[in-house]
């Protein structure tokens, strides 16, 4: 068994996506981010969503429901207070990205029978972020389509770690984030 | 010579947007900066037309268009003197089944603001970009058609009698008419297999198991192997042999080598795919059209382009034969 966690490609909106807006954010240090990840209003200000623990794992406790949550599309560097375009992720919302897993003996394959499955969050010290099929674990999203059904003609060469192990992708949807 | 030795270097993958629409930001270095220039990646034009020269193109509005085929009995004459009881000829119906199409649509969307700023012209390449999509999953779909034709990962459809483009023990709707087979032993390209396929496509017997001799018109194959091809059909003596015989292979049957084939097969045209005998059909409900999308937002401009339609195939008998090559 080992863990299959390369962000092969970011998780992105695919479709639904909410309205586009600048935001201010906290000119803390600490709050660094790239373009495509996962951001949320907190106090006010764009903040990172990060795991409480281990800035691996995000689930209920790091975006508790009614979070208003964001995909940032710019890069941040901060050192001091600024505004940065971000897109809304609605409840609608639709994401695609790879299926990671954290114990198995190749990345996780995408059946139709986890199709409404709920799961946790990996996000990797890169940033980007996939769903976990070894978390069920207080999670976040679910799954709505699998790409059997989205990219039936997916080459054989795509998307492939530096093990040339090809990862699946799925879409899904934020379970509990605000609409408001 | 420093100055004109380089090493190389690799650069890294770029990450693309996370979002749905094309702002400002995902082009803002590039816009009204030092950038002299800016140059589409490349990704080659599509061309599908010698696959789609393999179906016939037909229309259907329905989402699932049901038919039925109508079989004959066994239609020898006997001798029946005159004034005699004649002897009338059977017949009844076949299989159904069903020809699906499905909606396929993908869209764009961008900001005004964007559109302002925007100096290289990038927003007027949606439309080719949209074009561009559809041809490849076009391309696409009828490459795996004939990929996945020996169903060894299933297949994107099934014939009229529930089995793959090629297959072997086929059922016939007649009662007693023997199973059949369209599906060659996998074997290398050499004079026997294609004596064999040859034979095989005269002995091809019809639905209601009266003889119905075929011969290969054209034969498709992987461009891995046109040498192989290319030597036994130009070869004079039986190839890898001290050539006492004669190649019968040699010259007799065209053959193409289709880019798109990635699986290891070969393929035995019977006919002109394009008549109406060839089971293997496009099935086209909307062609593929081009509308703008009105979001609620006046500031957001979008379009989307959208087709109907799939494949299917009724019998394959009359049209195609083939198999799996042996590996390089």
């Amino acid at each position: 068994m080992a863990t299959y966690y390369t962000h092969v490609q970011n998780s992105r909106i695919v479709s639904g996506g909410g309205p586009v807006t600048r935001q201010r954010y906290s000119g803390d240090n600490a709050q660094t981010w790239k373009a495509g990840q996962l951001v949320k209003l907190s106090s006010g200000v764009i903040t990172e969503v990060v795991d409480n623990a281990s800035a691996v794992e995000i689930d209920t406790d790091d975006l508790a429901d009614g979070s208003v949550l964001f995909i940032a599309n710019e890069a941040v560097a901060a050192a001091t207070d600024g505004k940065v375009e971000v897109q809304r992720i609605l409840s609608s919302t639709i994401l695609e990205g790879p299926m990671l897993s954290g114990n198995d003996t190749a990345p996780p394959t995408v059946p139709e029978s986890i199709i409404g499955v709920d799961y946790a969050i990996y996000q990797g010290t890169s940033g980007y972020f996939a769903p976990d099929k070894n978390d069920e674990v207080n999670p976040v999203i679910t799954i709505v389509d699998v790409e059997g059904n989205f990219k039936p003609w997916k080459s054989a060469d795509m998307n492939k770690d530096s093990s040339g192990e090809q990862y699946h992708f799925v879409r899904f949807k934020f379970d509990g984030v605000s609409d408001v | 010579m420093a100055l004109f030795t380089s090493t190389a270097s690799a650069q890294s993958a770029v990450a693309h947007s996370g979002s749905d629409i094309r702002t400002q930001a995902d082009w803002s270095q590039y816009i009204n900066t030092y950038y002299d220039d800016l140059v589409d990646e490349l990704a080659g034009e599509i061309d599908a037309s010698q696959l789609a020269g393999l179906f016939r193109e037909e229309s259907q509005s329905e989402d699932v268009h049901v038919r039925k085929t109508k079989v004959r009995g066994h239609s020898v004459a006997g001798i029946n003197e005159d004034g005699s009881a004649i002897p009338f000829l059977s017949w009844g119906q076949g299989w159904e089944h069903s020809h699906y199409v499905y909606p396929y649509r993908i869209g764009v969307k961008h900001t005004r603001h964007l559109e302002e700023l925007e100096n290289y012209g990038e927003i007027s390449q949606e439309g080719m970009e949209l074009k561009d999509s559809v041809s490849r999953t076009v391309y696409y779909a009828l490459a795996d058609a004939f990929n996945r034709c020996l169903g060894t990962a299933g297949a994107p459809f099934l014939c009229y009698d529930g089995m793959y483009l090629l297959d072997s023990a086929r059922p016939n709707p007649v009662v007693g008419a023997p199973t059949w087979s369209n599906l060659e032993s996998t074997s290398d390209i050499d004079e026997d297999a294609l004596f064999q396929a040859q034979l095989n496509a005269q002995n091809t017997l019809a639905h209601n198991g009266d003889r119905m001799p075929l011969s290969i018109k054209k034969i498709y194959i992987p461009d891995d192997y046109d040498k192989e091809m290319w030597t036994l059909r130009s070869t004079a003596g039986t190839v890898g042999t001290a050539m006492n015989d004669a190649n019968w292979a040699r010259g007799r049957f065209e053959y193409e080598t289709v880019a798109e084939f990635t699986s290891n097969i070969i393929i035995y045209t019977l006919g002109d795919p394009k008549s109406d005998s060839n089971g293997l059909q496009i099935k086209w409900a909307v062609r593929p059209e081009v509308k703008d999308v009105n979001f609620e937002d006046p500031d957001v401009i979008g379009k989307r382009i959208r087709l109907r339609w799939g494949l299917a195939c009724d019998d394959p008998r009359a049209m195609f034969r083939g198999g799996a090559l042996n590996s390089l």
